[in-house]
C-alpha cells in the first residue's frame, strides 16, 4: 500500500512494573475518534483499570481519518515488552512498535499489519484470521496457535508472521492455515497438531516436528533433533519451494502423522541432518546421498 | 576430564524426612539435597574425589558427590532444592513449566568446598537471611491415641495413621511412612510463632503483633496493581477459595504448585480428557500396573504397600499383578518391578508414538525408539492390550521435560485407545497433599484449574502468560502473598530473582526459605495438626484432615488468616 | 432482618388452589405470612404492578456441582473463554461458563431465571464430600444432591445375600454418611460391568459377579426406599439408555413401579426420558417413543418422570452411565474423560452438540416435547434438560415457549431436520400448556415429589418466602401467539426473594447470599441395637472393599454451610 498513513505516536512516559493490557488501542477503535478520546482510551495496567494518556504521551492529529487503513499507530519508549493484547481482533491498519511487546500480540488478528521491531512474548498471532506480523528479533512459544482445549484447526487460520529471529515451541499448534516464517531457529513441536497452512523454519528445529499433524506443510531448512517415527518417508527431492523463498538443497520429504491418518509433509533439509536420516534413505528407491 | 551431561532433578525420601525433621536450614537438610548422584564410571572419567562443580547456562554449584549404579552413564541426578535450582532452566516453553529434567550441564571435579545455602540465596539476590526458628511450647500430660488420621504430606494422604499423644506432644506414629512419620514428631520444630516484618533500615525482622501484620499485609496487596497469590496446595481447599476471592478482589493472579508439578498434566486433560480411577479400583481388579517417570518408592512411599501388595476383591495380591516401570534411570521402584525399560530423556513422546502405532499394527522403520528396540515394543504393547485391568501411574518424569503437556495428551489418548481392547485407566501422582484439591477448588470457583488472572474481573488462564513461573520470569506482579508453599527453594533461579524485587507475604507454619526472606511473614497453625480441613487425594477422593491438638497461643489457621486479610483488603479498596 | 410485603401481584398458587388473582403477600423472618401481619411501614413494600408472581423454581434434575461437573470444567476450557461476565463487588462475583458454569454463574443464572432450589442428581458416596464442597459454594439456591446406588457392591452383596433389612438399614446409613437426599440409580448394575470391562446391561440381563439383574437391583432399592419413608422416590436412569430401540426397556423399568409402592403415592421416578425413549432399530431408523411413554404415564400412576429435553446447541454430557459415554466418543472423536470409583459407580464425560438439521438431535427434541405435551397430568412430568446433557438449564424458558406456544413449536419445527418430524407425531399435537400448568410442573410438583411440600413451591403462609416475580402481566398476553414475551420474561426475573432477602431487583443480582442444603436422615431413627449390629457387619466390608478408612468417608453437620436435615421415622 502506497497512500500515505496518518501516524499516532504513543511513547511510553515511565518503564511500568506490570502488563499492560493495550486491546482497545488499535486503528480500527480509534478510527475517527478525536484525540481527547484517544487520550482516554480504557486500559489496563495490571488490574487497575486507567486511560491510554496515565501511561503514554500521545502524539496524534486532532481528528483521525475514518478509515482505519489510513491509521499508523507508533509505539515506542522503555518498557513497551510489558504490553500485552497488542492489536488483538485488529481489522485493518497498521501498529508499528519501536521495541519489543509481550504477549498475545496480534490475538485473533484479522486484518491489517503488526510490524515489531524488537521481540515479542508468547501466543504471537494465536487464533489469527488474517493480516501480517512482522518480528525483527525474537518470537515466543505459541505462535499462530490454538488455545488449550479447543478443536484442532481453531489455531491461525490465514494471514501470515515472519520472524527474523528465533522462536519458542509449539508453533503453528493446531493452525490450519497462513504462513509462518522463521529465519532462525524454532523450538521443540513446530507445527504439532496443525490441520494445514505452512511453516518454514530457515535454520535448526527442535524435537517431534509436526507431531499429530493431519495437513499443512513443514520445511525445515537446518538440523532438527529428531523425526517421529509415525512419520513415513517418501521421497528425495532436489529443492523446495514456498512463498517465494527457495532452498536449492536436497530434502527429504516425509508423509504424516499416520496416528491421525495424516497427509501433511514434512520437508527436512538433508545434509543438516544426515545421522538421523541415515537409517531411513534405503527404504527410499534410488537416492544418491549427495 | 570434564563431561557434559544430562542433568535431571527429583524427589527423595531424605530429601522430605530431613525437611520435615530438621527443617530447611538443617544441616541434613543440606546433606540430603546438596548432592549429586552419578555413575561411577562418569565420576571416574571425570576424576571426580569428593565434590564435583557443576554448571549450567544459568549458574554454577558446587555439591558433594554420591555414587549410583542405578544412575545411567551421561546422567547427572540433583534432588530438588536450591541447589538444583540454581541450575534449572526458567525456559517453559510457554507452559507454565521450566525445565527441570534433561538440563545439558558441565560437570567437573573440583577441590572446593559445596556450595553453602547462604551463598546460594545471595546469589537468587537475598541480601539478608534471616531467621529465628522458635519450637512451639508443647503441654504434657493426658494421654491420648487419635485413629484414623490422615497424613497431610503426599498426594497419597493415607488415612489410617494412628498417633499416639502425650498432652500435645506426639510420642508415637503408627502406619506412616518415614517421611509422614517425621511430619507428625516433629510438626512443632522449626516454628514461626509471631508476626514479623522487614525492617526497611537494616533488613532484619522486627516481632509485630498479628493485627498490625495483617494490616501491613493488606496494604501491599490493596496497592498492589497486579498482585500473586501463589501456594496453597500444602492446606485445605477451603484456603483457596479464599485466595481465589482474594484475587478477585485485588484483579491479581492466583496460582498453585500445579505449575510446577502437574501442570502439564491439567493442560493434556484440557486437550483430551482423561480415563481416572480411584486406588482401591487399581487395589481391587488391577493386574497389570505401570509406572511411568515415577518412582513411588521414594515420593509416595505406601502407595505401593496399600496398593500394589495387598490382596483386592479380585487379584489376589502381588503375584498376581505384573509391574511394569519405565524411567531414565533405575530407581527403587524399577527394582521391584517385574519388567523395567530403561529410556533416553526427553524421548517420551517418542514412545508413546510407536506404542500408539503398534497398537494398531502399523509399521514402524525403525529399529529402536528412545533407546528401547522395536522387539520389546511389540512385547510391551501386547501385555497392555491383553491385560485385564491395567493402571499407568506416572510423574514428573513426563511433565518436567520432553514434550511437556503434550507427552501427557500422549500417555491419555494411549490409554483411550488401549480402551478398545481391556480396561485401563491412569493416574498422575500428585505431590503435595491438596494439590489436586487446590486445583478442584479452583475449577468450581472460575473454571481454570491453575493460574488464574482476574485483571478484567473475571478469570482467565492462558499458559505461558497467567502462570506463575513465566509472571515472575517476566517480572511482571508488583507483589506476592505466599501461602503454604516454598518457590525460593524450588523456582529456578531467574524467577526467585524477580521475587526479590517484590513485597512478599509470607504465610506459613515453618521456617521454609521463602519465610527467611519475607517482608511480612504471618506464621500459621499446621494444617492436618492443629486445624482442620478438606483435602482431596490424588485420586481425587477427598478427605478431612483432623486436629488434635490446639494452636499455639495467637497462632491461627490459614481459614482464619486469609479471612482477616480479605476483611481488610476489602475495606481499603472501599469494597465492605 | 426487615419484612417485605408484596402488593398487587397476579398469584398462582396451585397447591393452594390460586389460580391467578391479584393479592399481596407478606414476608417476616424468611417465611410467608398473612400479609395483614406485616407492618407496612416498617417494611420493604415491592408493587408487583400486576405481575406475576410465584413461588421460585424447583430443578429436579441438574448437573451442578460434584466432581463430574468439576472435571467438565477442566476438560472444557474453550466453554469459557467467551462467557465472562466480570464482578461487580461486593454484590457478585464473576461468572464464567455456559455448559459447565463455574458456581456462581450456576446460583446466580437459577436465581435471575427466579429458580430457587435445584437438586444435584448424582454423585459416588465417596466423592460427597466433593459434591457438598461444590455445593457450599453455589450462591443464593437450596441444593440437595442424590448419591448412586445400583453399582455399589456393598449394597449389591446384600442383595445377593438376600438380606433385604440390611440393604435398608445400609442404604439409611449411606443417606445420612453422605448427607445426599434420595437414592439414584444410573444404568442399573452396567457400572459392575463396566468396572471389569464389560458391556452395559438391559433389565434382565445379569450383573457380573452376582447373582442378580437390574430388575433385582430397581426392586430391592425401591422396595428400601419405600419402607425407609423417603422423601423422595427412588430416582432411575433407565438401563439401555441413548441406545435405538431403549424405549421398551423404559416401558418395563415404568412398570416396576407398582411392585413396592407402599405409601399411598408414586414410587419411581424415570429421568430425563427423552434419552430413554428411542424407537427404531439403528441411529439410522431412530423413531420417536415419545407417544407410547406418555402413555403408560397416563396409565399407570407409580410413575413420575421428567423430560431431559435437547435445545439444541452445545452440551457437555457427563453421566454415571460410563459405557454409553464410552460409545458416544466413539461417534465424537475429541475428547472424553471417564472416572472409575471404587466399589461403587463410573462416569463418563464427552462433549457434544446439538443440531437442528440432525436427523437424530431433531427426533431427541421431538420426544420431550411430545412426552410433555401427551402426558394428561402435570404433577407427573418435570421439565429438566438433565443439564447439561440435553442443553443447558439457562434455555428452560425456550423449553416453556415451545409448550406454551403451538407457533413458537411451528417456527422451530420449519428449522429442524425434516425427515425426522416424519418419524415423529409432534407436528399434529396442539395442545398448548397453560401459565397455571406450566407453575405446577416447574414449582408444585417438583416440591411434591421431592417431600418438601411443607416449605416449598408455594406461597401459602409458612412456607419459606422463596419468590419469582415475572415481568409479564398474564391477564394482558396470549402466550399462543406472544411467545417472545414469554421468553423474556422467564429469562430474566423481574425481582426474586429468597428466604425473605431480595436478591434480583429489576433482573440484576443485587446481593451474594448462600442458601440451605437438604439431606436426609433416616439412619438416627432406627433403633441402637440395629445399628450397632450394621455397623460391625459394614466395618468388616469396608475395611476389605475401601482405600479411605470409615470414619473418614463420613461427612460431618458441619462440614455442610447451612445443612437442613430432614429426619425421618422409616417403616422398617
Amino acid at each position: 500500500m502506497s497512500q500515505e498513513k496518518t501516524s499516532i505516536y504513543a511513547r511510553l512516559k515511565t518503564r511500568p512494573t506490570v502488563p499492560i493490557d493495550l486491546r482497545a488501542f488499535r486503528p480500527d477503535k480509534i478510527a475517527g475518534l478525536k484525540s481527547d478520546n484517544i487520550k482516554n482510551i480504557k486500559i489496563l495496567e495490571g488490574g487497575k483499570k486507567i486511560v491510554l494518556e496515565d501511561l503514554f504521551d500521545i502524539e496524534s492529529p486532532t481528528t483521525l481519518p475514518s478509515n482505519p487503513e489510513d491509521i499508523e499507530i507508533i509505539i515506542s519508549g522503555d518498557g513497551t515488552n510489558k504490553i500485552r493484547y497488542l492489536g488483538y481482533k485488529m481489522n485493518g491498519g497498521k501498529i508499528v512498535v519501536e521495541g519489543d511487546t509481550g504477549h498475545l500480540a496480534g490475538y485473533k488478528m484479522i486484518k491489517g499489519s503488526i510490524i515489531v521491531r524488537g521481540s515479542t512474548g508468547n501466543w504471537l498471532g494465536a487464533k489469527m484470521k488474517g493480516g501480517s506480523i512482522e518480528v525483527f528479533g525474537d518470537a515466543g512459544n505459541f505462535i499462530g496457535a490454538k488455545l488449550p482445549g479447543e478443536e484442532l484447526g481453531k489455531g491461525m487460520k490465514n494471514g501470515t508472521i515472519i520472524i527474523h529471529g528465533s522462536v519458542g515451541s509449539y508453533i503453528g499448534l493446531g493452525m490450519s492455515g497462513g504462513t509462518i516464517i522463521v529465519e532462525k531457529n524454532a523450538g521443540n513441536m513446530v507445527g504439532g497438531y496443525m490441520t494445514g497452512g505452512l511453516i518454514i523454519v530457515q535454520e535448526s528445529s527442535g524435537d517431534f516436528i509436526g507431531a499429530r499433524m493431519s495437513g499443512g506443510r513443514i520445511i525445515v531448512g537446518g538440523s532438527v533433533r529428531g523425526i517421529l517415527p509415525s512419520f513415513y518417508i517418501d521421497s528425495i527431492v532436489s529443492e523446495v519451494r514456498a512463498r517465494g523463498r527457495v532452498f536449492k538443497k536436497p530434502f527429504a520429504l516425509f508423509i504424516g502423522d499416520v496416528l491421525t491418518a495424516g497427509r501433511g509433509t514434512l520437508a527436512i533439509s538433508l545434509e543438516e541432518n544426515k545421522t538421523i536420516l541415515q537409517p531411513l534413505l534405503k527404504l527410499v528407491e534410488e537416492v544418491k546421498i549427495p | 576430564m570434564p563431561l557434559t551431561l544430562k542433568l535431571v532433578t527429583g524427589r527423595t525420601i531424605e530429601q522430605g524426612r530431613s525437611m520435615e525433621s530438621g527443617g530447611k536450614f538443617s544441616d541434613i537438610y543440606r546433606r540430603a539435597v546438596a548432592v549429586a548422584e552419578m555413575n561411577p564410571k562418569d565420576i571416574e572419567i571425570i576424576g571426580i574425589k569428593d565434590n564435583v562443580k557443576i554448571t549450567s547456562v544459568y549458574g554454577s554449584i558446587v555439591v558433594n558427590v554420591k555414587p549410583n549404579n542405578d544412575i545411567p552413564p551421561g546422567t547427572v541426578f540433583i534432588p530438588m532444592g536450591p541447589w538444583a535450582n540454581l541450575l534449572t532452566l526458567p525456559i517453559t516453553e510457554g507452559t507454565g513449566m521450566p525445565t527441570l529434567k534433561n538440563i545439558d550441564v558441565y560437570v567437573e571435579a573440583t577441590s572446593e568446598d559445596a556450595t553453602p545455602l547462604d551463598a546460594i540465596l545471595r546469589f537468587f539476590g537475598v541480601n539478608k537471611i534471616h531467621y529465628k526458628p522458635a519450637e512451639r511450647p508443647l503441654s504434657v500430660g493426658i494421654k491420648r491415641v487419635v485413629y484414623d488420621v490422615p497424613c497431610p504430606f503426599c498426594g497419597e494422604v493415607c488415612d489410617f495413621l494412628t498417633i499416639e499423644l502425650d498432652g500435645e506432644k506426639t510420642s508415637r506414629v503408627l502406619n506412616a511412612c518415614p517421611i509422614g512419620h517425621a511430619k507428625f514428631m516433629n510438626y512443632y520444630r522449626h516454628r514461626v510463632l509471631t508476626p514479623m516484618i522487614r525492617q526497611e533500615s537494616n533488613g532484619d525482622f522486627m516481632e509485630v503483633d498479628l493485627e498490625y501484620a495483617l494490616d501491613k499485609a493488606a496494604e501491599i496487596l490493596a496497592n498492589a496493581k497486579y498482585p500473586l497469590i501463589y501456594g496453597l496446595s500444602s492446606t485445605c481447599v477451603e484456603v483457596t477459595e479464599l485466595a481465589v476471592e482474594l484475587a478477585e478482589i485485588t484483579r491479581g493472579v492466583v496460582d498453585n504448585t500445579t505449575t510446577l508439578c502437574h501442570g502439564p498434566t491439567v493442560l493434556a486433560v484440557q486437550e483430551v480428557g482423561s480415563v481416572r480411577i480411584t486406588l482401591g479400583m487399581a487395589m481391587n481388579l488391577a493386574d497389570t500396573i505401570v509406572f511411568w517417570g515415577c518412582n513411588p518408592m521414594n515420593a509416595h512411599i505406601n502407595h505401593i504397600r496399600r496398593i500394589i501388595l495387598p490382596e483386592g476383591r479380585f487379584v489376589k495380591g502381588r503375584k498376581e499383578r505384573k509391574i511394569i516401570v519405565i524411567d531414565i534411570r533405575r530407581t527403587d521402584t524399577a527394582k521391584l518391578a517385574d519388567i523395567f525399560i530403561q529410556i533416553e530423556p526427553g524421548k517420551d513422546y517418542e514412545l508413546f508414538t510407536v506404542l500408539r502405532m503398534a497398537l494398531r499394527d502399523y509399521d514402524i522403520e525403525v529399529p529402536s525408539v528412545a533407546g528401547v528396540p522395536r522387539e520389546k515394543i511389540y512385547e510391551l504393547i501386547e501385555i497392555m492390550r491383553t491385560a485385564k485391568f491395567g493402571v499407568i501411574f506416572f510423574g514428573m518424569g513426563l511433565t518436567q521435560g520432553g514434550a511437556k503437556y503434550k507427552n501427557l495428551e500422549e500417555v491419555i489418548k494411549l490409554v483411550q485407545e488401549l480402551n478398545e481392547w481391556s480396561k485401563w485407566a491412569l493416574l498422575p501422582m500428585r505431590g503435595h497433599y491438596n494439590v489436586t484439591g487446590s486445583n478442584h477448588a479452583m475449577l468450581w470457583l472460575t473454571g481454570y484449574p491453575y493460574g488464574v488472572d482476574f485483571s478484567r474481573g473475571f478469570p482467565k488462564m492462558i499458559p505461558g502468560v497467567t502462570t506463575t513461573i513465566d509472571l515472575l520470569v517476566n517480572g511482571d506482579v508488583d507483589a506476592a502473598l505466599i501461602i503454604a508453599s516454598d518457590p525460593v527453594a524450588h523456582f529456578p533461579q531467574k524467577a526467585v530473582e524477580n521475587l526479590m524485587r517484590i513485597p512478599k507475604i509470607v504465610v506459613d507454619p515453618f521456617w521454609s526459605l521463602s519465610a527467611s526472606v519475607a517482608d511480612v511473614l504471618i506464621p500459621s497453625a499446621v494444617t492436618g495438626v492443629e486445624c482442620e480441613g478438606t483435602v482431596y487425594r490424588l485420586d481425587d477422593v477427598p478427605l478431612r484432615l483432623k486436629k488434635f491438638v490446639e494452636p499455639p497461643k495467637g497462632v491461627l489457621c490459614d481459614i482464619d488468616i486469609l479471612s482477616k486479610l480479605i476483611d481488610r483488603v476489602k475495606k481499603l479498596k472501599g469494597l465492605a | 432482618m426487615t419484612d417485605i410485603i408484596i402488593k398487587n401481584g397476579f398469584v398462582i398458587d396451585p397447591f393452594n388452589n390460586i389460580k391467578g388473582e391479584l393479592m399481596d403477600i407478606g414476608i417476616s423472618n424468611g417465611r410467608i405470612v398473612d400479609p395483614s401481619k406485616v407492618r407496612e411501614s416498617e417494611a420493604i413494600v415491592i408493587d408487583a404492578g400486576e405481575r406475576l408472581v410465584v413461588a421460585g423454581g424447583i430443578d429436579i434434575h441438574s448437573h451442578i456441582a460434584g466432581p463430574k461437573v468439576n472435571i467438565g470444567r477442566l476438560m472444557r476450557p474453550e466453554d469459557h473463554y467467551l462467557t465472562n461476565v466480570p464482578s461487580k463487588l461486593p454484590f457478585r462475583r464473576a461468572m464464567t461458563g455456559r455448559t459447565v458454569p463455574n458456581v456462581f454463574a450456576i446460583g446466580y443464572k437459577y436465581a435471575m431465571m427466579g429458580y430457587t432450589l435445584v437438586a444435584e442428581p448424582a454423585c459416588a458416596p465417596l466423592k460427597m464430600r466433593h459434591a457438598h464442597d461444590e455445593l457450599n459454594a453455589i450462591p443464593i439456591i437450596d441444593k440437595m444432591v442424590f448419591v448412586l446406588v445400583d453399582s455399589n457392591w456393598l449394597a449389591l452383596d446384600l442383595m445377593a445375600e438376600n438380606r433385604k433389612d440390611l440393604l435398608k438399614i445400609y442404604l439409611a446409613w449411606l443417606l445420612y454418611a453422605t448427607k445426599g437426599y434420595a437414592l439414584k440409580l444410573v444404568d442399573p448394575g452396567s457400572d459392575v460391568a463396566w468396572m471389569m470391562g464389560r458391556p452395559s446391561l438391559d433389565l434382565d440381563d445379569q450383573v457380573p459377579e452376582y447373582n442378580l439383574t437390574p430388575k433385582d437391583i430397581i426392586r430391592l432399592v425401591g422396595e428400601a426406599n419405600e419402607s425407609l419413608n423417603l422423601p423422595h422416590t427412588i430416582h432411575v436412569h433407565c438401563n439401555r439408555l441413548g441406545f435405538p430401540g431403549n424405549y421398551i426397556t423404559t416401558l418395563n423399568t415404568m412398570k416396576l413401579g407398582k411392585d413396592f409402592a407402599l405409601r399411598d403415592r408414586n414410587s419411581i421416578h424415570i429421568t430425563h426420558v427423552q434419552f430413554t425413549g428411542y424407537g427404531g432399530e439403528s441411529w439410522a431408523t431412530l423413531e420417536s417413543g415419545g407417544e407410547v411413554i406418555a402413555s403408560e404415564l397416563n396409565a399407570n400412576p407409580y410413575v413420575t418422570l421428567d423430560l431431559g429435553q435437547v435445545t439444541f446447541g452445545e452440551a457437555t454430557t457427563m453421566t454415571a452411565d460410563a459405557p454409553f459415554e464410552f460409545i458416544l466418543y466413539h461417534l465424537t472423536r475429541w475428547k472424553w474423560a471417564n472416572a472409575d470409583i471404587e466399589n461403587e459407580t463410573a462416569s463418563g464425560i464427552v462433549p457434544y452438540r446439538y443440531r437442528k438439521k440432525s436427523y437424530v438431535n431433531t427426533i431427541q427434541w421431538a420426544i420431550g416435547l411430545e412426552v410433555l405435551l401427551l402426558s394428561r397430568d402435570p404433577w407427573r412430568t418435570l421439565i429438566t434438560t438433565d443439564h447439561p446433557n440435553a442443553g443447558v438449564f439457562t434455555d428452560y424458558p425456550k423449553i416453556f415457549a415451545w409448550i406454551m406456544s403451538k407457533s413458537y413449536r411451528e417456527k422451530t419445527l420449519k428449522e429442524v431436520n425434516q425427515r425426522a418430524l416424519r418419524k415423529c407425531i409432534l407436528p399434529s399435537i396442539n395442545r398448548e400448556i397453560t401459565l397455571y400448568e406450566l407453575i405446577i410442573i416447574t414449582r408444585a410438583a417438583p416440591a411434591k415429589l421431592l417431600g418438601l411440600e411443607d416449605t416449598k413451591g408455594h406461597l401459602g403462609v409458612g412456607a419459606d418466602a422463596d419468590i419469582a416475580i415475572y415481568d409479564i402481566n398474564p391477564r394482558a398476553i396470549d402466550p399462543s401467539s406472544e411467545y417472545e414475551k414469554i421468553l423474556k420474561a422467564f429469562q430474566r426475573a423481574w425481582c426474586v426473594i429468597k428466604e425473605g432477602k431480595i436478591v434480583v431487583k429489576e433482573r440484576e443480582i443485587v446481593q451474594t447470599i448462600y442458601g440451605k442444603t437438604y439431606s436426609v436422615n433416616p439412619y438416627t431413627a432406627i433403633s441402637d441395637d440395629i445399628r450397632k449390629e450394621f455397623e460391625a457387619y459394614l466395618k468388616d466390608r469396608f475395611k476389605r472393599y475401601y482405600t479411605v478408612s470409615l470414619e473418614n468417608f463420613v461427612i460431618r453437620d458441619y462440614e455442610i454451610r447451612k445443612l437442613t436435615e430432614v429426619r425421618i421415622k422409616p417403616r422398617l
